[in-house]
């Protein structure tokens, strides 16, 4: 190829066009596409709760209880009055807050410290390993009740518990992908060009791993999205009389016989917001980790 | 196999000894002041200072670490705050629980492995995709939800099975079994697309490995290379899986005891947490992290047994 020629090519990156390719193979697989759809309906509901609900959520009406859905309440209403659909809708907010910040929060803590034990190793490595490993030998929920016991409960410290609980499993990923990435060679021509650390970690490793950064994210946000309702559940979460899925299933709970649609719909919510969650994290793993694909 | 064993149970003991500290500290750091609840809430500064002298609160953290650990190591981990004796409490806890563990464990063997396989063999096909997607819902159903919804169709509608409650095994096992069938099933179908995804993929290498190609080669029918050769090395790695479920067990059977009034361990964890039992909370914790601990370093040793390449290049890839 001439100079020419070379200069003539349209000015497509190869990075721009492996973005291209990650896209068609992501929206050639229905069950991903649809993951993601839900997953986006889901957190608009939740940006924009106060449009889409018909009612105030905690606007009680004690001359309309434990309504049947009818085209007034579209799930109907509860013990105190309160619209069900209304409910859901501002629970999202919850739920979708927990989800999201926590692992945010789980990523923005564990990525350094994975990358320092999988990249500078020595005597860091071992005394981080171990310290997951301790962290890993308590159960995710065990872990969460314990801190958000030790925060009290508020969707706040809900999120942050469920965030830290999180940590010693990202850590542990981050670290795998830090000692794997080191050894391949484009780090090795780097670190022969006299590339310093920041610059291998930030142009190099980082990047490289977002992939995997990424599927982490979209599984451990499900995780997340059931932890808050469970410790919401327990009463460590979000306090009432906020709208939250799983104090709507521990009301509900005194009413299953009578009601048993109150605990119908919270789960329903939950079910399909983490499952959404779980089918985009699945068809991500598939188009960014070729060597799973079926 | 000697060092192996020594080094796999130097690192367990570390852990242990690192998740007891955790414990004490983590106990402490919680809100308020543990004197204030064991004496009965009085605020008279001299029935205080006499709890804190009897229960040694007035000593520096580290002493009163030294003294816990060291009673702990003797199978006494004090007394909680209705003045009952925790390891008593835990140890009549855990048959109940074991017992649930069990049972989901089965259940979610019988139902995760067969799958895990035939979506293996099957691959790409209808039923792999079928029980794929089943698996993705299991693992998207919350578990609490799940048990209310179990409670509301088999126990409030058709009445076939109990709602909550437990009955011993040794005075009535039906009834027992009764009770325990459906938070069984809650935390059996979880922990079964776990094991069915993890089958899958496991027995998906397997399938592809030399050795399969070999026994293919050597003419074996296709039932004896699946179900002897592929099967056999798949099993081994679900093994460590069905170990580091354990904790997921124990995280499931504290939202699935409260739901179901199963007095069990799990149970334990959420009344002790409500209740702020500061020396409760404390011997909970420590013994679900130490079971935990034990049970993979014993997944460990069973790994190692069954495949002895891990003993000299450390855990597998």
């Amino acid at each position: 190829m001439t100079v020419a020629e070379v200069e003539a090519t349209p000015p497509v990156s190869p990075r721009a066009r492996r973005r291209r390719l990650l896209l068609r193979r992501f929206l050639r697989r229905p069950m991903a596409v649809a993951g993601l759809v839900v997953a986006v309906g889901f957190v608009l509901m939740a940006v924009f709760a106060p449009v889409v609900a018909p009612y105030d959520p905690n606007a009680t009406d004690f001359d309309a209880i434990l309504e049947k859905p009818s085209w007034e309440h579209l799930l109907g209403t509860d013990e105190l009055g309160r619209d069900v659909f209304s409910r859901i809708v501002f629970g999202a907010r919850a739920s979708i807050q927990a989800g999201v910040f926590s692992t945010l929060l789980a990523i923005a803590i564990a990525v350094p410290i994975g990358l320092a034990a999988g990249y500078y190793r020595g005597w860091i490595d071992p005394v981080i390993s171990r310290v997951t490993d301790v962290l890993l030998a308590f159960p995710f929920l065990i872990l969460a009740v314990g801190l958000a016991a030790i925060l009290g409960p508020s969707l706040l410290n809900a999120t942050i518990a469920l965030g830290l609980a999180a940590v010693p499993g990202l850590v542990r990923v981050a670290r795998g992908e830090a000692l794997a990435l080191r050894e391949e060679d484009y780090v090795r021509a780097a670190v022969a060009n006299g590339a310093g650390d920041a610059r291998i970690l930030g142009r190099h490793i980082v990047p490289n791993m977002t992939g995997t950064l990424i599927v982490q994210a979209t599984v451990t946000i499900p995780a997340a999205i059931i932890g808050e309702a469970a410790l919401s559940f327990l009463g460590l979460g979000v306090q009432p009389p906020t709208p939250s899925w799983g104090v709507m299933l521990a009301d509900a709970q005194s009413y299953l016989s009578d009601a048993p649609r109150l605990a119908l719909y919270p789960g329903l919510a939950i079910f399909f917001c983490s499952l959404s969650f779980n089918l985009l994290g699945d068809g991500l793993r598939d188009v960014l980790d070729p060597k799973t694909q079926r | 196999m000697g060092g192996f064993l020594l080094r796999k149970a130097g690192a367990a003991l570390i852990v242990i000894f690192l998740a007891s500290v955790l414990v004490f500290l983590g106990v402490r750091a919680l809100p308020g002041d543990p004197a204030l609840a064991l004496g009965a809430e009085s605020r008279d500064p001299e029935v205080l200072a006499a709890v804190r002298e009897k229960y040694g609160l007035d000593q520096p953290v580290p002493v009163q670490y030294a003294k816990w650990a060291w009673n702990a190591l003797q199978g006494d981990l004090g007394v909680d705050s209705r003045q009952l004796p925790v390891s008593e409490t835990i140890v009549s806890r855990i048959p109940v629980t074991l017992e649930l563990a069990v049972l989901s464990l089965l259940i979610g063997m019988v139902i995760g492995i067969p799958a895990g396989v035939i979506a293996a063999v099957r691959r790409g096909k209808a039923s792999d995709y079928a029980s794929t997607s089943v698996a993705l819902v299991g693992l998207s159903l919350p578990n609490f939800w799940f048990g209310l919804m179990l409670i509301i169709v088999f126990a409030v509608n058709l009445n076939w099975l109990p709602a909550g409650g437990y009955v011993p095994f040794s005075e009535d096992p039906v009834e027992n079994l009764k009770h325990m069938l459906l938070p069984a099933i809650v935390l059996g179908t979880g922990l079964s697309a776990v094991l069915m995804r993890q089958m899958r993929s496991s027995m998906l290498d397997s399938l592809s490995a030399d050795y399969v190609r070999t026994a293919r080669a050597k003419g074996l029918s296709e039932r004896r290379v699946v179900g002897v050769h592929a099967l056999r090395n798949s099993l081994i790695t679900v093994t460590t899986v069905i170990g580091l479920q354990l904790g997921a067990l124990i995280s499931g059977a504290v939202i699935t005891e409260t739901i179901f009034g199963i007095a069990g361990f799990g149970r334990l964890t959420v009344d002790a947490v409500n209740q702020r039992d500061y020396a409760l909370l404390q011997g909970v914790v420590l013994v679900a992290a130490v079971g935990y601990v034990v049970v993979n370093f014993a997944v460990d040793i069973a790994y190692s047994l069954l495949n002895p390449r891990i003993r000299v290049s450390g855990r597998p890839a």
